[in-house]
């Protein structure tokens, strides 16, 4: 939707005050602008701004005014910002913005991002409706992974057996062989374990976006985008793989919540639902719907 | 992989905390969603720090160190687990810190303090897991 057409779009406002909304806008995402808004909502700032809808035929942002020199992207903003998302997506499509997106003002919300990016967003929240995000990640329980690196490779071993009360220690060129071999045989248990959960869970998801993480202990890092109906079998998936590494990897499942990592695709703006975020298992619903 | 033989009494094997702590939250969002570079006109403090700090990457020695570090004091004859979230700590703390230390680093500290003293208030829960680490995503491609 071009520039040109932004009289048009202006006309096509609707703001549920039902007056204008002074001042910059922060946008939180985008949902269909039949979308509820709980009146108790509360967003980014101090104090916390009251959480309204910037319509555009059918979508709308989830706006909240902020103050011209306001200090933001504390906590408590982080935790409003994914709060407000977390509460719409329990009863409509979402589509999250990243964190810290302010628009001039209400116009512009309307004539630079909703008209401007009709189709994307509509087509976008489509694929998205009926879906929820969860999140799962793993961490080692206590030194268990590196006790397996050790029991698994005999040069890790010998090397610190070699290092152990001798003078010098951590610092020897030996410790830094020490640490590599560990560090790489950690990050192939990772991956094999990121496999096994993938395996575990792609069959009850329609979409998995894989974090890669540097923390020592994290085994596992995932977010799933599940369909509604399939949420008991994705939980029960979940929970068959916990007990399954009980005493091993403990595993931490949030969720649903909103779609954060399949907002957008990987590439491009095509339709997240036809690329490789769909991965694997593509959804038949995606392919129904694209094709 | 071990199962164990002898089941033990827990009612579930996964945590569910809520997405609303502070360490879940950062997990969740950080880096997350459509960005609106081109309409976003006003300059947030703060909020640059956040994105920026997501992307630092800690020195690879200074991190094989600390592992040799720590499997060296793992003790092997016992078979209770401890010793990897010191580790952890290390890594968090000091690794990074002692040789790495930059700008960024330095931006990161400050925001990760700010973070830790506001969180005491928020009763946020595990908190250690708010540290901003390196992120980033792969995603799957299809086939085997």
């Amino acid at each position: 939707m071009s520039p040109a057409r932004r009289p048009g779009a202006r006309m096509g406002t609707s703001v549920y005050d039902g007056h204008p909304l002074p001042g910059p806008r922060y946008v939180y995402g985008i949902v269909p602008s039949t979308a509820p808004v709980p009146a108790r909502l509360r967003g980014v700032g101090d104090p916390a701004g009251r959480v309204s809808l910037v319509a555009h035929r059918r979508i709308a942002a989830v706006t909240s005014g902020v103050q011209r020199g306001q200090p933001m992207g504390t906590p408590a903003d982080l935790r409003a910002h994914a709060n407000v998302l977390n509460t719409l997506v329990t009863s409509a499509p979402v589509l999250p913005m990243r964190f810290g997106g302010v628009v001039a003002d209400q116009e512009a919300v309307v004539a630079e991002l909703l008209a401007r990016h009709y189709d994307t967003f509509t087509g976008r929240l489509d694929r998205l409706d009926g879906h929820e995000q969860f999140t799962i990640k793993g961490r080692y329980v206590g030194d268990i992974a590196l006790r397996e690196v050790l029991a698994a490779d005999p040069e890790a071993m010998r090397l610190r057996e070699f290092l152990r009360g001798r003078a010098g220690g951590i610092w020897r060129p030996e410790s830094i062989r020490l640490g590599e071999l560990v560090a790489r045989a950690l990050d192939r248990t990772k991956l094999a374990n990121t496999d096994a959960l993938i395996d575990a869970l792609a069959p009850h998801s329609a979409a998995i976006a894989e974090h890669a993480t540097s923390a020592p202990d994290s085994a596992v890092q995932a977010a799933f985008l599940v369909r509604q109906p399939r949420r008991p079998g994705f939980e029960r998936a979940a929970e068959e793989l916990g007990r399954r590494w009980h005493g091993r990897i403990r595993l931490r499942l949030v969720g649903p919540i909103a779609p954060f990592d399949f907002a957008e695709p990987p590439e491009g703006d095509e339709p997240w639902a036809c690329l490789p975020v769909c991965l694997r298992f593509p959804l038949p619903r995606c392919a129904a719907s694209s094709g | 992989m071990t199962t164990p033989a002898v089941r033990p009494p827990p009612r579930s094997y996964i945590d569910r905390p809520s997405p609303s702590g502070l360490a879940e939250v950062l997990e969740l969002i950080l880096d997350k969603g459509l960005v609106i570079d081109i309409y976003v006109r006003i300059s947030l403090v703060g909020i640059e720090l956040l994105t920026i700090d997501a992307r630092i990457v800690v020195a690879s020695v200074d991190t094989y160190l600390r592992f040799a570090e720590a499997v060296n004091r793992l003790d092997l004859t016992q078979t209770q687990t401890h010793g990897l979230p010191e580790l952890m700590d290390d890594l968090r703390e000091g690794g990074a810190r002692s040789k790495t230390k930059g700008a960024l680093q330095g931006a990161k500290e400050k925001l990760g303090e700010t973070l830790n003293a506001r969180n005491g208030a928020d009763g946020a829960q595990e908190d250690e897991e708010a540290e901003l680490r390196p992120r980033e995503r792969r995603y799957r491609r299809g086939g085997p």
